[in-house]
């Protein structure tokens, strides 16, 4: 990868991973931090790395790192359990984005990342698996399993649409 | 086997790990029995033993295959994810035309596609362009310097080329041999049209230096044929005879000699003051000026052979013969410029450069040659 193929990616990229990371951490400097450490990784890397292939080793760097940061920092307790979230709600309860957004906080990291790079980048199961370091069948699980407990969340009497 | 005290250790092992079997374990309880010290060496060996027990899996839950996940689920959430092959795809979008609780289902599922916020960037592109170091510049500036020198150089010799170039000279010339020997190259072809010729002299005597362009029609071309006497000075004239005519033209002022100059090569090769030799010259001598650094008038009849005067040897390459010129002190100061053809110039690729940029520039500057015998293109400079 050459310097030019590089600055490219930047322009190609950065968004796509900044928003993907953004929604997983939910802290705008946390997600830059990631951001950043991906294309400092991707430029140190860039004569291993072919240029088809950039896009899914940011974001396979991401994720990891992302996967560290909240390891490390632990800033949100996460729940698959959507029982005790789903009384006193008191935002708007037709507001279907919002709702979407709050069950897709609900997840774990890693569904929320199966999820997310499924509807934002449209990633294939095995692509998923690559960036996320499961197997097809673990991703095909999980992520069918994020998407129940999502609709499952929307479907409550609370949050009927 | 039997256990002894000699491998004791091996069936203490095999012991602890639970591979014996139950006569062999029994064996080895006898012998600890019958070894009381051996004993504490096999609790140690026991008191290793991770215990399983410890670690306990919580929330085994999300191993569970959720019931109610459906055929129909399972097609969708595929569908949604658009992981189905074509025909698959088909078959779904089949039973959502057709049944009610698919298409439901479907619906809700829909929802929970997520879509993303364009609107959110990374504002901070700036910071993760990266500019490879390393980069040589300095080469590029060389080559800029080096490039501005050399048309420098050009222009300031095509200028001093000019200037000389009006000036008058001796037909003659010295052909300087490198070494000795003559250069077939250095033939000169004056075409008719093309009049920039110039005739140097090597070191500071040249007085002007026949440089023309020589073609592939060299038989054909008109021949210019120039007398010149000795003692007299090369005018560039205007010599110049058409292809069509074929004519000679001499210099009112002289006699053609029948006879071929015998050229005093005493002095090849000399950069200080030569001797000039007029030589007369007839068309059918097949006497032809030598171009190039030194002029010379070369005699082209095998019946004749030059000989150089300096050894007293034949030349046997007639196409080159050093003549020596006389040069006056005003033609010394005025030439001193042209003098590139020294020895060292030679054997430089500037001074292969500056020939060929004197060259280039009579040609555009339309220095007329000097006086001298045209034969099929070649012109024969005539002392």
């Amino acid at each position: 990868m050459t310097e030019r193929e590089y600055n490219e990616c930047v322009n190609l990229y950065a968004d796509n991973v900044y928003r993907f990371i953004l929604k997983n951490l939910r802290h705008n400097e946390d997600a830059k931090d990631v951001v950043q450490g991906a294309f400092e990784k991707l430029w140190v890397n860039r004569d291993k790395v072919e240029n088809g292939r950039s896009k899914s080793y940011l974001f396979t760097i991401a994720y990891n790192n992302m996967i560290d940061h909240i390891r490390k920092n632990k800033r949100t307790v996460l729940s698959d359990d959507f029982s005790e979230n789903a009384k006193g709600a008191t935002a708007p309860k037709h507001d279907a984005k919002r709702i979407l957004n709050e069950a897709l906080n609900k997840l774990n990291e890693k569904q929320r990342s199966l999820v997310l790079l499924k509807d934002y980048e449209g990633y294939s199961y095995e692509e998923i698996g690559q960036i996320t370091g499961l197997n097809e069948s673990q991703v095909k699980v999980y992520l069918h399993r994020a998407r129940l407990q999502l609709r499952e969340y929307i479907v409550s009497p609370e949050n009927v649409i | 086997m039997q256990i002894n005290r000699h491998n004791y250790e091996e069936f203490f092992l095999l012991y602890v790990d639970n591979e014996l079997s139950a006569a062999e374990k029994k064996t080895v309880d006898m012998f600890v029995q019958e070894n009381p010290d051996l004993q504490i060496e096999l609790a140690l060996l026991q008191d290793t033993v991770v215990k399983a027990d410890d670690i306990v899996l919580d929330k085994k839950d999300w191993l569970y295959m959720e019931e109610g996940v459906t055929a129909l689920q399972e097609n969708l959430l595929l569908y949604a994810d658009d992981e189905l092959t074509a025909a698959d795809q088909k078959t779904v979008e089949a039973l959502l035309a057709t049944n009610k609780k698919a298409r439901a289902e479907w619906v809700v599922l829909q929802q929970t596609k997520l879509q993303p916020d364009m609107t959110v960037v990374f504002a901070d592109k700036q910071s993760l362009y990266r500019k490879e170091a390393g980069r040589v510049v300095v080469l590029r500036w060389w080559r800029v310097a080096a490039a501005a020198i050399l048309v420098g150089l050009g222009l300031w010799t095509g200028v001093t080329v000019y200037k000389n170039s009006n000036k008058t000279t001796t037909g003659s010339g010295e052909l300087a041999n490198d070494a000795g020997k003559t250069k077939p190259g250095q033939i000169k072809t004056t075409v008719p049209g093309n009049t920039s010729t110039v005739t140097t002299q090597p070191g500071e005597n040249s007085a002007t230096e026949n440089i023309t362009s020589t073609t592939d029609q060299k038989n054909n071309e008109a021949k210019r044929i120039e007398n010149i006497e000795p003692g007299t000075e090369k005018k560039n004239d205007q010599n110049i005879v058409s292809p069509k005519e074929n004519t000679v033209v001499q210099n009112n002022n002289k006699t053609p000699d029948n006879n071929l100059p015998q050229p005093s090569l005493q002095n090849i090769n000399r950069n200080e003051s030569n001797e000039t030799k007029v030589v007369a010259v007839l068309p059918e001598n097949n006497s032809k000026r030598v171009s190039g650094n030194n002029a010379a008038v070369v005699n082209t009849n095998p019946k004749e052979s030059p000989v150089n005067v300096n050894t007293g040897t034949t030349i046997t390459n007639v196409e080159a013969l050093q003549v020596v010129n006389n040069k006056t002190s005003e033609e010394e100061d005025n030439n001193r410029y042209l003098n590139v053809d020294d020895d060292k110039g030679k054997r430089t690729a500037l001074g292969g450069f500056l020939r060929k940029a004197k060259r280039v520039l009579e040609r555009t500057a339309n220095v007329k040659t000097g006086e001298g015998v045209k034969i099929a293109g070649f012109e024969i400079a005539l002392k």
